[in-house]
């Protein structure tokens, strides 16, 4: 089990690597010239020169990535071609925020989802169930800019609610970023844990479980659901990843500063460090998590941790 | 003497049995409604409505409210954008540029991950090493952000947007059809056809490709709506189809500034997406639920 968690944290630095100079030579591909953005409108060549050295873009693209990546080992994430500041600091003060809102809008999913879709389950086919389904199939189907932009009309132009933009007014600014990023994700793990349950329901030890006279709601929550978890963790971390990175919509309504605005507005301007940056930021974050929800597995499901065992054991007998 | 009759049994193909299922469903029925409707905008949107009408301006009839007539005497159904541009015509011409982007992306993703994760399945060792590597280096960025990057990168337009959403669901596909495919080698069928010499290729396309149909046309379904939706949402960011192109995240982020004044130029893109979506993910639902009884109810 340390051995596998090893290898893994070891692989991560590659993987990370290999990303990078995917998206390094990608985002060169359109040859677009940053230097020129940076310069006022009548510049003389040795300006140009001088900037373009200052970047270090006057080097061959691979030699520019080398670059790149001996200043990351030296904890310097680049220089941004917009603010011309560090873009270290920027992205520093934005990963919080980000994971701020991924970790309350999955907690809030996970507490609303799982007893929604056990109740589902469980009462399959009651008018219950049915409406709970129409309704997280319609909520899984909208938008979520378009969900956020009619939150905006009904609750902070309409109604004065809340805050229609930014994070100054603290908790409430949340609340709609939150709920609209939210909505769409609940309704897939709604339909996600229903699935999962039902699966377990109609198995043999279920049956049995209830033959011994074990209440419904043991039989429930110790038996099924437990059984039911591996699907339902690999779901919830995947939609913690997925809200970290593709909160970009949601982020760029509300003018959250988080990691996803920051991305289309280095996208927008060319700003290639930065864009480098937050994608490393992201790529970092979906690779522990995959790394997380791999480890549950072994800690909620004894036939996972078995594996590790008996290839640990194994070992000494092979040699 | 007289011959009599053997009854004849009347086999259904599985293509018409799955159809006969869809059928006797409402949700299938409604959602099959929906997705021909969409359909049906999409190949005749010209007949339809000219395209001239969807990209032509005119700054006297800007900003008309729904079901008002301008000053020519022409009567604008969803009303006009800020540009004068009929919003009706856009809407139409929108669901072309929607099923361009939702079907072409889905089935050339399709194609590639089928053929790889095949190859996977049938070639193993380095070939299935080499090409889970580099799925393994994809999945590590989010979906969305792989689309962002290469949308930044080769620019606006439909092909970029094709080959954005292409690559960021090429990932997903490939590890789900591979595991399906890698249970299908296993059978005793392939190993026979192996073993009788026959070659990759063969084995593939007869017995492979046959067997992982249902899996391919499940999520071939619900990829179409998830990438109808990147595909808007890229064009909501502005990295989507090129300006006058009428495409429905576009048109959503072009009444942004005019939310107060003229809600319905957010209001009906949105819900049209929305409805689009949802009748393409209940067909796919209801597809999965024909082709395997046993999921019957469960999503």
């Amino acid at each position: 089990m340390l051995k596998y968690t090893i290898k893994r944290i070891l692989l991560m630095p590659v993987l990370l690597l290999i990303v990078a100079l995917l998206i390094y030579l990608l985002l060169n591909l359109n040859g677009a010239d940053p230097i020129q953005n940076m310069l006022p409108s009548e510049y003389t060549q040795e300006q140009y020169l001088a900037l373009q050295h200052k970047y270090g873009l006057d080097k061959p693209i691979i030699v520019q990535y080398f670059n790149w990546v001996k200043g990351i080992l030296h904890g310097d994430l680049g220089t941004s071609y917009k603010t011309r500041g560090p873009v270290g600091d920027d992205v520093w003060y934005r990963i919080p925020i980000s994971i701020k809102v991924a970790v309350i809008t999955t907690a809030i999913m996970i507490l609303i989802g799982l007893p929604l879709g056990v109740m589902c389950a469980v009462k399959q086919y009651t008018p219950f169930d049915d409406i709970t389904n129409v309704v997280s199939k319609f909520l899984g189907a909208v938008p979520s800019f378009w969900l956020g932009l009619m939150f905006m009309i009904w609750f902070s132009v309409g109604l004065g609610w809340f805050p229609t933009f930014g994070i100054k007014d603290g908790a409430k600014s949340y609340v709609l970023p939150i709920a609209t990023l939210l909505l769409p994700f609940l309704a897939n793990f709604i339909r996600q844990v229903r699935s999962a349950m039902l699966d377990c329901i109609r198995q043999d030890y279920i049956r049995t479980a209830r033959a011994k006279g074990a209440s419904e709601s043991r039989v429930i929550y110790h038996e099924a659901l437990k059984n039911a978890m591996l699907p339902i963790i690999t779901f919830a971390g995947g939609c913690f990843a997925s809200m970290i990175g593709g909160a970009v919509t949601v982020e760029k309504l509300f003018a959250i500063p988080g990691i996803g605005y920051k991305v289309v507005e280095a996208i927008n301007t060319r700003d290639i460090p930065t864009m480098l940056a937050c994608v490393m930021v992201l790529s970092i974050l979906t690779i522990v998590m995959q790394l997380i929800i791999d480890l549950s597995y072994a800690f909620i499901d004894p036939r996972v941790r078995s594996t590790f065992v008996s290839v640990k054991k194994k070992k000494p007998t092979k040699a | 003497m007289s011959k009599s009759k053997a009854p004849r049994l009347k086999k259904n193909s599985q293509a018409a049995e799955i159809w006969n299922s869809l059928l006797h469903r409402p949700a299938a029925v409604i959602a099959l409604i929906g997705c021909a409707i969409i359909l049906f905008l999409a190949i005749f949107a010209d007949v339809l409505v000219p395209y001239s009408v969807a990209i032509r301006q005119s700054g006297k009839i800007k900003l008309l409210a729904p079901m008002t007539t301008d000053i020519y005497g022409k009567l604008h159904v969803l009303g006009t954008d800020d540009l004068g541009r009929d919003l009706l015509a856009r809407v139409i011409h929108g669901a072309r540029t929607a099923m361009e982007i939702g079907v072409i992306s889905t089935l050339i993703s399709i194609v590639i991950s089928t053929i790889l994760a095949c190859m996977c399945a049938m070639l193993g060792g380095w070939v299935d090493n080499v090409i889970m590597r580099i799925v393994d280096v994809v999945s590590c960025v989010p979906g969305m952000v792989v689309a962002l990057a290469i949308c930044a990168a080769l620019g606006n337009g439909i092909p970029q947007l094709l080959v954005a959403l292409t690559i960021s669901s090429l990932p997903m596909h490939i590890k789900m059809v591979r595991s399906v495919a890698l249970t299908v080698a296993k059978k005793d069928y392939v190993e026979s056809a192996v073993a009788l010499g026959a070659k990759p290729g063969y084995i593939m396309l007869k017995h492979l490709v046959p067997n992982l149909m249902s899996v391919i046309l499940i999520n071939g379904t619900a990829q179409v709506s998830i990438n109808i939706m990147q595909g808007a949402t890229l064009g909501f960011i502005g990295l989507g189809v090129k300006a006058p192109t009428p495409e429905w995240g576009t048109m959503l982020a072009g009444g942004l500034s005019f939310t107060l004044r003229a809600q319905y130029m957010v209001v009906i893109p949105g819900l049209v997406l929305c409805l689009a979506a949802l009748s393409i993910n209940t067909l796919g639902d209801c597809l999965r639920d024909a082709f395997d009884p046993q999921l019957k109810g469960k999503a």
